[in-house]
């Protein structure tokens, strides 16, 4: 019996969801602390490792956005959006060893450690509880158009759907957060994977791909956009310096339970991260010759029509579970952190851990509430009309740039005092340079960035 | 309890619970699916079987012409085969057979196509049922966890009530009020053992005190008269070392009759007592050194409050308890006294805001020589707690960086405390 694409599109999507519940069903401690709710008590291995690196990496925008433009723009894509996160991953190794030396549990703690002010862990922690929760929104719309498409129904119903999921696999920490995470970047790979093969068997491997594309659309097969370049590369430099300065993955290698294993999972995933790319580059470009030209009034919507013009029922319905896998993966991460952000960092009285498991308990117990709301307030907003996806992405990808890479990177640009005043002064010029001028968040980022290394040079005393 | 691999496991109860809850609620959620798309299937399945045999038996009076554009119409859901087959036969008037029977398997598509949105919110379901398992998994064993770690704690010396639950259940509120019942009688028994040993420490070491006093206070007397004798025979320089040599014998002196008067304090001769005129006395038995020292003095009685005690007790008990505010004091402090009209007695309370009570001395600071002044006796606290004691009063304490507050209550005229 051919079952037909929407029974199993719902079947995928029930077998995720029944998975999702049996094998990442999260177990509260019995004795919890915040270090093992944060940092999965700094003892995660590689594998497990691997597969939150991999999984937050990942996300439904990057997933679904990446093909988009590929489908849409050729290669070029990859020069502006993936040439800019591949960037950053080499830069990781750098900061493991700083990273790894503190005994904090979030990185705005380790920018209070390290430079020892107060005012830079709750400027950095309001910053990251701000852009945390503004990029839950975009995976909160991400997974609503694709399920509202592959389910055909609406975007509440949709978007209430990937909210219980995300607060499910949160609830029990960074533990849950790997468990449902590995689950996910194996569905991830398995999807793409699937989605690719189906698309070579109908237009042969890049090569023929690439002759194809010769003939139909010469332009899909530069390296760079014909104008704007500088934008292009600032672009990328933008996302680039974001990804190397991001407290997911900041937070994933603090977690690994010694250096060599933080080490090895950025070695690791960034293989699971190329295959994933690739199959994706696969799958755009041979689109691209399968079907040329796609209308949609957004992102999500081209991406269903076009892999429901392209792929066979199974494919198609794998590849959306895996687009939903990758909306949870990166929602439940980032909702963690805005939550640590918010009751670790902001508040003072959770700063001090306390050896008494009763206020760990209590501790802890706020840190699920901050997660249902936040969660919460970003399914709201998630349904107001604010900027697209990938706007939404640059903005929030821009101030974790400025508040963590220079820190972060080149501790020895200057003394420890005058960071707050240049990482203030350069959130605000950013900000002013976004919203008042209008100009892109990844070239505003770029200025604000040399304007916090040179404020902090001369604040900070080591001229 | 699971055996895997040989090895026993535990399952807890928060597994117990979710592992119950969202398997009910899974089956539940089966069970009600299956059922509507079930009945929807076979209302569908009825429902084409229906219109194939309204349209078999009008197949004679319609042309072939009229049946193709009926069986056109009704789309896929009809599987049609020419000439006889298994289904239900179709012949027209122009001569044509068919059978006709329905598509099950079109008609089950059509059926979950257009219940796609339940079995949507049979997931939600689903997921909420599980949310809320792992919810009262957690909402159950919480309290339970914190009773765990209370009793912990107990076993560690820590006798701290734990915190009820404010939306416990009712079972589980009274678990954790019987548990605080049973830490408050566990301290209630401790400071009771901790009296009895005290008093029979003190019984011990005022016998010996008492004897010893006794011994050095008869040949105090008798220095002190020779010294007296002594005094005009010396020349002005050798004045000066018997004036030392007198003011260190009264000191032993004091010391002395403060050992006695706690060895063997005399019983007290209660009478009414105007607390105006105590604290009026005990200031003016400090006002020098108040000023000396710049701390201020505030005292305020409540009109018409009368203290049932002994007088010179009283005196010797405010004393004391003033002099240690004033050296817990730096320079611009303040010292408070009150005393108010209880329920059935009247209460004093002297509060100062100086240093504290330092910690390694708070638990045994009535004890005598117990002090944390480097020239004190660690008589003055035991002689005050003493006297509370012969008054059938009682003393209270709290004490902090911020400065120490006694409250003292002394019952009335029939022995009631307040």
């Amino acid at each position: 019996m051919i079952l037909s694409s929407t029974l199993l599109r719902l079947l995928a999507f029930g077998g995720y969801g029944l998975t999702l519940i049996i094998l990442a069903g999260q177990a509260f401690r019995w004795k919890e602390t915040r270090r093992s709710f944060y940092l999965g008590g700094r003892r995660i291995s590689l594998w497990p490792s691997v597969g939150s690196f991999g999984a937050t990496w990942m996300s439904a925008a990057s997933l679904l956005g990446y093909t988009v433009l590929l489908h849409q723009e050729g290669y070029t894509a990859f020069t502006t959006s993936v040439n800019g996160w591949m960037l950053g991953l080499p830069m990781l190794p750098l900061a493991i060893s700083r990273l790894r030396k503190s005994r904090a549990l979030s990185l705005p703690q380790w920018l209070e450690d390290r430079y020892d002010d107060e005012r830079l862990r709750s400027l950095s922690a309001l910053g990251l509880l701000v852009v945390y929760t503004v990029y839950l929104v975009i995976q909160f719309r991400a997974f609503g158009a694709i399920v509202g498409t592959m389910l055909d129904v609406g975007d509440v119903m949709a978007s209430l759907l990937v909210y219980l999921f995300v607060l499910y696999t949160t609830f029990g920490g960074l533990s849950s957060v790997v468990k449902s995470d590995g689950l996910n970047l194996i569905i991830i790979i398995a999807a793409v994977t699937v989605a690719a093969c189906s698309v070579v068997s109908k237009t042969g491997f890049l090569p023929s791909i690439h002759d194809s594309l010769r003939a139909v659309d010469p332009q899909s097969l530069r390296a760079w956009p014909n104008s704007g370049t500088f934008g292009s590369f600032a672009m990328a430099l933008g996302w680039g310096l974001g990804v190397a300065a991001n407290p997911q993955y900041c937070i994933r290698l603090m977690s690994c339970k010694d250096r060599r294993t933080s080490a090895m999972t950025v070695a690791v995933s960034s293989l699971a991260i190329s295959w994933i790319y690739l199959c994706l580059t696969v799958t755009g470009l041979g689109a691209k010759v399968l079907r040329p030209f796609v209308a949609g009034p957004t992102q999500e919507v081209v991406f269903s029509r076009l892999m429901e013009s392209i792929l066979p029922p199974l494919p198609l319905a794998f590849l959306m579970v895996g687009v939903l896998a990758a909306a949870v993966s990166t929602a439940n991460s980032q909702l963690l952190l805005a939550a640590s952000s918010f009751c670790y960092d902001l508040q003072g009285e959770g700063r001090i851990p306390s050896n008494d498991p009763m206020e760990e308990d209590d501790f802890l117990f706020r840190n699920r509430v901050a997660v249902a709301t936040i969660a919460t307030v970003a399914l709201f907003l998630s349904h107001l009309p604010l900027p697209g996806i990938l706007q939404l992405g640059r903005y929030s990808w821009s101030m974790v740039a400025l508040c963590f890479l220079l820190p972060l990177y080149m501790p020895g640009v200057s003394g420890r005092k005058g960071l707050f005043g240049a990482m203030g002064s350069a959130l605000i010029t950013h900000n002013c340079l976004v919203w008042f001028a209008h100009m892109a968040p990844e070239t505003a980022m770029l200025p604000s960035l040399v304007l916090e290394g040179v404020l902090w040079w001369f604040l900070g005393g080591k001229k | 309890m699971v055996v895997l691999g040989g090895q026993k496991m535990r399952v807890s109860l928060e597994t117990r619970i979710k592992g119950v809850v969202t398997g009910l609620a899974f089956c539940l959620t089966m069970v009600l699916i299956g059922m509507a798309l079930s009945m929807d299937f076979r209302e569908s399945l009825r429902l084409q079987y229906s219109l194939i045999q309204d349209l078999a038996s009008r197949g004679p009076s319609m042309t072939s012409a009229q049946a193709v554009e009926i069986i056109e119409e009704q789309g896929g859901s009809w599987k049609v085969t020419s000439g006889e087959g298994e289904g239900i036969p179709l012949i027209t008037s122009d001569g044509a057979v068919w059978s006709l029977e329905p598509d099950r398997q079109a008609i089950l598509e059509s059926v979950l196509h257009r219940r796609r949105h339940l079995l949507v919110a049979a997931m939600i379901c689903l997921l909420i049922s599980a949310e809320i398992a792992v919810f009262m998994a957690y909402w159950i064993t919480r309290p339970l966890k914190r009773l765990v770690w209370g009793c912990a704690r107990v076993a560690k010396g820590d006798l701290s009530d734990i915190p009820t639950e404010k939306a416990g259940s009712y079972e589980l509120e009274t678990l954790h009020e019987a548990f605080n019942e049973m830490v408050q009688g566990i301290k209630g028994r401790q400071e009771m053992e901790r009296r009895v040993s005290r008093m029979e420490r003190l019984a011990a070491l005022g016998q010996v005190v008492a004897g010893v006093s006794h011994e050095i206070k008869n040949p105090l007397a008798s220095m002190r008269i020779h010294l007296d004798l002594l005094g005009s025979s010396f020349n002005e320089e050798e004045q000066e070392s018997l004036t030392v040599l007198s003011s260190e014998l009264d000191r032993l002196n004091r010391v002395v009759t403060q050992l006695l008067s706690f060895a063997r304090p005399a019983p007290p001769l209660p009478g009414p007592v105007d607390p105006e005129e105590v604290l009026d006395w005990c200031y003016r038995m400090v006002k020098v050194r108040l000023q000396k020292c710049g701390v201020g003095w505030h005292h305020h009685v409540e009109e018409g409050t009368v203290l049932w005690a002994d007088r010179g007790q009283i005196q010797q008990l405010l004393l004391n308890l003033v002099l240690n505010a004033l050296e817990a004091i730096d320079e611009g402090g303040e010292i408070r006294l009150s005393a108010d009209r209880g329920s059935a007695g009247t209460v004093l309370s002297i509060e100062d805001n100086g240093r504290g009570i330092a910690d390694d001395v708070k638990d045994r600071m009535f004890d005598p020589f117990v002090t944390s002044k480097s020239e004190g006796t660690g008589l003055g606290l035991s002689v005050v707690y003493r006297i509370m004691e012969l008054h059938r009063g009682r003393i209270e304490y709290s004490s902090s960086q911020e400065g120490t507050v006694f409250t003292l209550w002394f019952p009335d005229e029939k022995g009631d405390q307040s």
